[in-house]
Parts: structure tokens; C-alpha cells; sequence
């Protein structure tokens, strides 16, 4: 079982580059509303702040079948409970919520290179899952949903 | 799919905890020891610099960091760094992963205007906020080429 992990890891090295190309987008996004910025004259203004359009890729997400339960974990650091929504059909979780990141008043901006987005991602679990039996925290920046069977589903 | 049964979770339903973990990170005058680059590999965390007129603040994006993975360093030269380590997946048969265990680490030059030895640093809640209050202005800095 722990070999499948291992393998994993292997396969999706490359993966971990995302984040890059995700900052080097956030990046790009500063600078076009940079741009706007100086055009339009709003300063200050943050509420034009364009949204990452590598939302479909944020958070990451890994799932893992720990055998009694299967594991969600993502990544969402700065973001509590409050700001991440859980949704759960059958076999499929959704994870949505936003992170919109402010610039603090009279702060100049140096580098912006976080994500900030409106995001939603769609997992499908290995099995249809009892919802009553779920459990979900964020910790350290960590999204961990915990999903047991469905009574229909166990032995099989 | 049909979404007509979609179950919405709430949070109070829902068993587990959501603690607003805030924990002060030492700055030390040294950098992460040589075998933190050992376990994973090494890459770039996002993060946003801002200035105001009192200070420089750096926020890192490091999710899973544990306060006691964290190194932030910051020398005589102005040379500031951070190493984060973040440990490894749940075990089991692995369905879909993004990201593993890994070591983040940055390096940044601080401007001269940055009091090198007055910097703080924070984990919350997977960010690492790293402060620098900005020496107070000397008036002889002024040089006056003469006539």
C-alpha cells in the first residue's frame, strides 16, 4: 500500500511546479492591474483585483485511501472553516470557497505572488460515502475531510 | 450526475476542529542546517512583500508548516531566509496527488533601510508573516557635495 504512495510521489514530481506557474500568473495579474490601475486612475482600489484563472487547479488536492476511510487533504493556507464550503452527492465532494487577499492601507506592494480566487474543486471518492460519518478540519493552513463508506458499500 | 441530493456539510455538523493556530517563529542569525535539504525536494513558496512608512512585511504561503519546521534567518548583511519542511502524506493507496512532502525555502536581500536585527516572524494558519521595522531616519544619512 505505502509503495502506491511512493510511486505516486514519483509520477507527480512535476506537479509541485504548478505553484510556480500559478505565481507566475498572480505576478502577471499585478502587473496587468498595475497597468489598468494607472490607466483608470482608481488607487486603492482593490476590488478590481483580477481573480487567478488557475483557480481550477487551486487548491491542491490529494486523496488518499487509508483503507476504513478515504482522506481529503488541500491546501489552503490563511483560509478557517468558515471561509471553505464542503458539498457532498454519492460518491463526489466539492470543495469551494474563496480567498481574496488585501493589500494593507498605506502599504506599497512589492510582490504579489500568492493566489487569491473564487475557487471549487470536484473530487470523486473510490466509493459512496455515509455523510453522517464525515468529519473535516483546516488546520496549519490544511484542509482534512475524513470520509467513511456507506453502509451499502461495505464488503464490497 | 444528479445534483437534485446534494448535501450541502456544515461546519457545527461536522465532527473536528478549526483552531486559530498562532505561534511566534524565533529569527535567528544563522541559516537552516545543511540536512534540511536532504528529505524532498526544494522549492519556491509564494509570497507578497509590502512596505509601509514604519516597516517591510513578508508573508509566505506554507501550508502543513508546524512551527517547529520553520527556520527564518536573518544576517549582518541583510540577508534574509526562510526553510520550511512539511511532513509527509497520510499513508495508503494513493487515488490523486498534487503535492507531497516537501521543503520550501527563500531568500531574499534586505534594503538598508530594513533594522536588520528587529525582525519577527509568525506562523498562522499555514502563513508564515515575517515583520522588519525600518531603522528611524538619520539626518547626517544626507551627504552635501561641496561647492
Amino acid at each position: 500500500m505505502h509503495e502506491a504512495v511512493e510511486g505516486a510521489h514519483m509520477l507527480t514530481q512535476g506537479t509541485t511546479r504548478w505553484s510556480e506557474v500559478g505565481a507566475t500568473s498572480a505576478t502577471m495579474n499585478a502587473v496587468s492591474r498595475d497597468s489598468d490601475r494607472w490607466r483608470d486612475n482608481t488607487a486603492d482600489d482593490d476590488q478590481d483585483r483580477p481573480l487567478s484563472f488557475f483557480a481550477g487547479t487551486w487548491p491542491r488536492t490529494n486523496v488518499v485511501d487509508a483503507g476504513a476511510s478515504v482522506i481529503v487533504t488541500a491546501e489552503v493556507p490563511g483560509l478557517t472553516r468558515d471561509d471553505v464550503t464542503l458539498a457532498l452527492s454519492g460518491n463526489v465532494l466539492i470543495v469551494s470557497g474563496e480567498r481574496a487577499l488585501k493589500v494593507p492601507q498605506s502599504y506599497a506592494v512589492h510582490r504579489q505572488e500568492r493566489t487569491q480566487a473564487k475557487f471549487s474543486r470536484t473530487v470523486t471518492l473510490p466509493y459512496e460515502v455515509a455523510e453522517d460519518r464525515t468529519s473535516a478540519s483546516v488546520e496549519h493552513g490544511v484542509l482534512t475531510v475524513t470520509l467513511h463508506k456507506a453502509p451499502h458499500e461495505e464488503g464490497v | 450526475m444528479v445534483w437534485s441530493n446534494v448535501v450541502s456539510i456544515l461546519w457545527h455538523k461536522l465532527r473536528g476542529s478549526s483552531a486559530d493556530e498562532r505561534a511566534d517563529i524565533p529569527v535567528v542569525s544563522h541559516a537552516a542546517p545543511v540536512e534540511w535539504l536532504a528529505d524532498g525536494p526544494v522549492t519556491t513558496p509564494p509570497i507578497d512583500v509590502f512596505e509601509s512608512d514604519r516597516e517591510f512585511v513578508v508573508h509566505a504561503d506554507v501550508p502543513g508548516a508546524t512551527p517547529e519546521r520553520v527556520v527564518v534567518s536573518c544576517d549582518d548583511r541583510g540577508q534574509l531566509s526562510l526553510w520550511v519542511k512539511r511532513s509527509s502524506l497520510p499513508r495508503g493507496i494513493a487515488y490523486s496527488i498534487e503535492y507531497q512532502a516537501q521543503t520550501w525555502h527563500r531568500g531574499l536581500t534586505l534594503p538598508e533601510a530594513a533594522d536588520r536585527r528587529a525582525a519577527s516572524a509568525e506562523l498562522a494558519n499555514g502563513v508564515l508573516t515575517i515583520r522588519i521595522p525600518k531603522r528611524p531616519r538619520r539626518r547626517s544619512g544626507v551627504v552635501r557635495r561641496q561647492a
